[in-house]
Parts: C-alpha cells; structure tokens; sequence
C-alpha cells in the first residue's frame, strides 16, 4: 500500500498559503514529505507528525544554520501548522532531485569506484557535523539523496535525531535512538551515540550497498534477536566479506571493517576515513 | 621533552634549558598552577621567554585558596567543579590565564581520577574541555584536555575502552595532557602498566591526537617509541614518577625516611642510588658523564640540585636522539637505544655489587612492552 499523509494537505497548505504546487513524497517514522514550488523554486516540507519532537526541530535548526556543504541538506526555516488541536513543526527545506541511496541501489548495483566516491562525499558531511559535536544517529541509505543520480554527490539529509554533545540531552538513556538494523553496538546497548556511531552506520551502508546484504543478517535470515546482533558484531567471523563483489572487494574489506570495529574508539574519525577514501580515490586501488 | 618546572629553583631548571639549547636540543618549559607550584606560575613564565615552547599546566589540585601564604590561581583556589556551570567557570578562568602568560597551548584543569570513580566522572573534565575548545578564540593555539588519571584505567582494559571510546569522541583537533599517578614507584618495571600506556599512546597517535604525558620521567622517553608528542620531567623525584601510593616517602605513623640521591645513568637508562653509582663509577669500562653539571659535581658541587640537572639534561639529549628520527622509525630508534643500553649494562654493571637487582629489568621490560 502506497504512503499516505498523516496531517491533510489543507492543512500544509495554511501554513504555506505562498505555495503553487504541492505533491506528497513520503511518510517517515517522524514525518511526512510533500515536494511543494515556492517562489518559483522546488523545495520540500517535512512535516512532523509527532507534536513532541519541537526540541529536536529546534536542535537541527541550530545544527544546519552553521553548515555549508554541499553535502548536507540546506534547512531554510521551520513554521508550525495547526491540526487536530495540535501544533506541527514544519520544516523547509532544500529539494534534492535524485534517488536515495537505497533507490538508486536498487536500480543497479554501484560498483566499487561509486561506493568509495559516495562514501566520501557522506564522510565530508559527517566532518561538518562532527567538527561541530553533532552525531547524526540515522546514517542509512534512506537518508542520504544522490544529487542527480551521481555517486559521488551524495547528500545527507534528516538531521531529526540529532545529537549536540555540548547541549543538554533530549533523550534519557538507557534509549535507543535511530533506526536500528543501522545503530552501532553501543546504540544497541541502550548507550548514547558516540561520534564513531556514525561511522558504524556508515560502515553497515557501505556494505550493504556494496553486497546487497546487511553485514549481520545471514542469508534468508528474516529475524534476529538484539543479542545475537551484538554478538556478531563481536565477533570474528562477521560479516562475511566473501559477499562483497569483485574486483576490489580486497580494498572495500579495508576501507569498511574497520569502520565496523566494536569500540568506538577502534574506528577511524570520519576525518581519518575520509582521508582515507580520497586516498583510495586518488589512486584507485581498487583495480 | 617538557622541563617540569618548581618554583623554588626555577634557575636550577631554567640553566638545563640554557644547556640544551646550547647544544642545540629544543625543550620546551612547563609552569604548573598545581596548589604546590601556585606561586611561580606566571612570573616564571615571563621569565623563561627565551625557553620556547611555553605551557602551563592548569592543575589539579583544587580546594586550597594559598599555598606558601601565596593567593593560589582563582580557579584552584575553589573546591572542585561539580556541574557544567562551574567547570565552564574553571576552564574558562585557566584558559584566560594562560592567554595572558602568551603559552604556547592551553591545558584545562582535572582533578584525579580512581577506577572506582567510574565513567561519569572521567567524562566531565573531558566534557569541560569539550565545551571550552568549542569557545576558544581564534587566536587560540592548540588546546589540551588534561586528565589525571590513577594507573588502573590503563592496566585494566574494562577501563581502558571506556577511556579511549570517551577520548576518540574528543574534538579532532583537541589534544591530550595525560598524567597517570602510579601505584608504584618503578612503573619502569612493570609490563602491565607499560603495556597499557602503550596501547593508549598507539591508540591517540593512531587518530592523529597530540598525547602529552605529564610527569612521566623515564617511562616519557619510551613512550617516545608509540609516538607520544611530548613528556615532562623536572628535577624532582615525582616529576619523574608520580606515585600516589607514596613510593619512598614517609608511611602513616612512620618518621619520613631520608631522601635519596639519585643519579641518572643515561647509559644504563635507569637512576642509581648515590652509593651505586658510585659502585659503577669505580669499573675500568664506566664512561663517566661529561656534562657541565657533573663537571660542577666533580668539583665539589652539591649533589641537589647537580645530579638532578644532570639528569634532567642527560634525558633531554637521550630525546632528541630519538625525536631526531621521523614519527614511523621511533620504535627502532628508541629500541636502538635500549639495546645500547643493554650492551653498556653487561659492560658495567655485573662486576658492581648492586642490589636489590643487577639485572638489567627495565630493559628486558621495555624490550618486550615495546
């Protein structure tokens, strides 16, 4: 069954009366998506469905009015709209025409020269929020659009579940925030992200996109239990890199394992492996 | 190499920094607004402007508002912070200070830390820090997150991870001032805790962070070979190794035991009791030491402060062998050292009565650790 709206389009409407065109994208776990024309410019608006979630509209404001990159998507205001006897935040912001990661996986598999390229381009965006104490806590193929189908102009988008290390928390731990086939073993044991968490979500992406299978989910397996996760998380004989495609499966295996390291801290920066993915890029030691 | 300085003879220090850079080995001055150290810290400082790099070191000792009859620094002067209002104030308040002195990094206070502490309180000074590099100023040199930590958060890895997981989610550009408090007085010669400094020292210098270790003597030099950016040393016994559990000072109840006299063998790599070195010196193949500070000892000089000078400037020289090679060749070239060190030692030592141990310990520890 196709997505619907949760809060009707009159209503969107109200909020936005300078709109022209407005056109439902999708629902997520905390909003929905309309892709609307203001201006004479295609931009969208997510609209919250969850009154509570302000503060963390709040904090993604905040976190997206101090960057400038190509590789994060542009916030440009939040407004609310009444509906139901409720007050929805509503944000707006940049269009990205191209498919998520997840789509445009979907449509033929990257080879390993994209995968590298893209994972780049994400770990430029997770620089810019990291150098600022900012963990995403939804790094996923869903959240990430490549700016007109190119792998290499990946943009990360929904900052909703951000984390300031600096301000106080909005989440009481013991939680798990996130999306959770993506979350990195402290995550998954009810433990505040870290900013290495992304990097592990990051790694799982990779390997996804890359194989086509989840690094911790065996094959036809449909249900898994959280500490069977972990344990595979820990241990030695996970993931099986056998399923990352050749050529330059060697290469990808060193640039994503240690990305899947157990402890935070045996995982690169995103600074260290973006360096490292520009190294990749730079010579092309995949071939 | 860091020169730890004290206040009351700071021109006892102040002439092994003029001797190493008169035989051109770089040091750099560290000043301490630690409770002990209060009174010297900013003059000192403006002083020693001609001995470059300049730190000082924000302490972490709180709670005693003079030391000596002096006015301690505002920060220390106060109980320890016990919320982020007032570790913001405290951090705040050491970072101007130092801005005021023109160092040439920025260290925030942290007070010690036990294993039995736990996590959450690791996590605020580092925290603190976190908040305080996020304000620097522009025209902020580099900034250092100390951390004053017993020795068991290195030897006891379900301490260790959660040490390294909280520092890894440090600022990139935010360094590390580490001073471990041992339990022991020959840290030199035990594996564990060696082994576990040298896990975290890979682990930082694997990420790109600057790892200071403050007071660390002898066991700095060799951390030298897991890239560590710097160590301190001073003239004193605990600028070498800092030993929470006293070492050789006095026990409760017990009159304080005589101080001993040390000398620094820099060929053997280990400090002897005066009447050791002595023993050593008396072997056809000893080499003695040539230095200026030994000159002043052979002719009557007074063994404090001579034979620390000596130390403190024969450490300096052993560190600019090593610094001298590029960050990837350290290992081989502290191990090179060592190995020298080894042979010298089956040259000198066995025809002198030494005790408790005539064997070479330490080397064979580091040999292995490394």
């Amino acid at each position: 069954m196709p997505p619907t709206p949760r809060i009707p389009v009159d209503a969107v409407r109200r909020a936005f009366p300078e709109l022209t065109t407005i056109e439902f994208l999708d629902a997520g776990g905390q909003s929905d998506v309309w892709k609307v024309a203001i201006d004479g410019k295609t931009e969208i608006l997510r609209v919250l469905v969850k009154a509570t979630e302000a503060g963390r509209v709040a904090r993604e404001m905040a976190a997206l009015s101090s960057i400038d990159s190509p590789h994060v998507m542009r916030v440009y205001e939040v407004r609310e709209l009444e509906h139901d006897e409720a007050t929805h935040k509503v944000v707006r912001a940049e269009f990205i025409d191209g498919p998520s990661l997840a789509q445009a996986s979907q449509q033929s598999a990257p080879d390993v020269a994209a995968v590298i390229a893209c994972a780049a381009g994400v770990l430029r965006a997770l620089s810019e929020l990291h150098e600022r104490d900012l963990v995403h806590r939804d790094i996923k193929p869903q959240n990430a659009i490549l700016r007109g189908g190119d792998w290499r102009r990946p943009v990360v988008l929904d900052l909703g579940y951000i984390r300031d290390l600096v301000a106080p928390p909005l989440t009481e731990y013991p939680a798990r925030i996130g999306t959770v086939q993506f979350m990195a073993p402290e995550q998954l044991r009810h433990e505040p992200a870290v900013l290495r968490s992304d990097i592990y979500a990051l790694g799982i992406t990779l390997f996804l996109l890359s194989s086509g299978t989840h690094p911790f989910v065996g094959i036809g397996e449909t249900q898994l239990e959280v500490d069977e996760v972990l344990r595979r998380m820990e241990a030695e004989d996970w993931p099986d890199w056998v399923r990352l495609p050749s050529p330059g499966a060697p290469a990808l295996r060193r640039f994503i394992e240690p990305m899947l390291a157990y402890e935070p801290y045996e995982r690169p920066s995103a600074r260290k492996a973006l360096a490292r993915a520009e190294g990749l890029i730079a010579e092309e030691q995949w071939r | 190499m860091m020169l730890h300085q004290p206040y009351q003879r700071r021109a006892d220090l102040l002439a092994v920094g003029a001797e190493l850079a008169a035989n051109g080995v770089g040091s750099a001055l560290l000043g301490s607004y630690d409770n002990v150290h209060a009174r010297g810290v900013g003059e000192d400082i403006r002083q020693a402007v001609n001995l470059r790099p300049l730190l000082a070191d924000a302490g972490w000792r709180f709670g005693r508002a003079t030391s000596g009859g002096v006015a301690t620094a505002s920060w220390v002067a106060r109980p320890e912070p016990t919320n982020n209002a007032t570790w913001d104030v405290a951090v705040a308040e050491a970072a101007a200070a130092q801005r005021t002195l023109g160092v040439d990094a920025i260290m925030t206070p942290a007070p010690e830390i036990h294993g039995a502490h736990g996590r959450a309180e690791l996590q605020k000074p580092l925290e603190a820090a976190r908040r305080g590099f996020r304000n620097r100023l522009p025209t902020d040199p580099p900034w250092f997150a100390r951390l004053t930590l017993r020795d068991e958060w290195l030897v006891d890895k379900r301490l260790r991870t959660p040490l390294l997981n909280e520092i890894s989610n440090l600022p990139d550009d935010l360094g590390v001032a580490l001073h471990v408090r041992w339990r022991k007085d020959k840290p030199e010669t035990d594996e564990d805790l060696l082994g576990g400094l040298k896990h975290v020292a890979l682990a930082l210098a694997g990420d790109d962070r600057p790892l200071l270790l403050l007071q660390s003597g002898l066991v700095g030099w060799l951390s030298l070979a897991w890239n560590v950016a710097a160590f301190s040393a001073g003239l004193s016994n605990a600028s070498w190794v800092d030993c929470w559990s006293g070492g050789g000072g006095a026990k409760p109840g017990q009159p304080k035991p005589p101080n001993i006299k040390w000398y620094f063998e820099p060929a053997l790599l280990r400090r002897f009791r005066d009447d050791e070195h002595d023993d050593l010196a008396a072997q056809a193949a000893y080499q003695a030491c040539t230095c200026r500070f030994c000159a002043a000892l052979a002719s009557g000089a007074a063994w404090v402060p001579a034979a620390q000078q000596h130390g403190l400037y024969t450490l300096g020289q052993l560190t600019s062998t090593v610094a001298a090679a590029p960050a990837a060749q350290r290992r081989q070239a502290v191990e090179t050292v060592i190995r020298q060190a080894e042979s010298e030692w089956k040259k000198v030592v066995p025809r002198a009565p030494l005790s408790p141990s005539p064997r070479p310990v330490h080397l064979q520890t580091w040999l292995r650790v490394l």
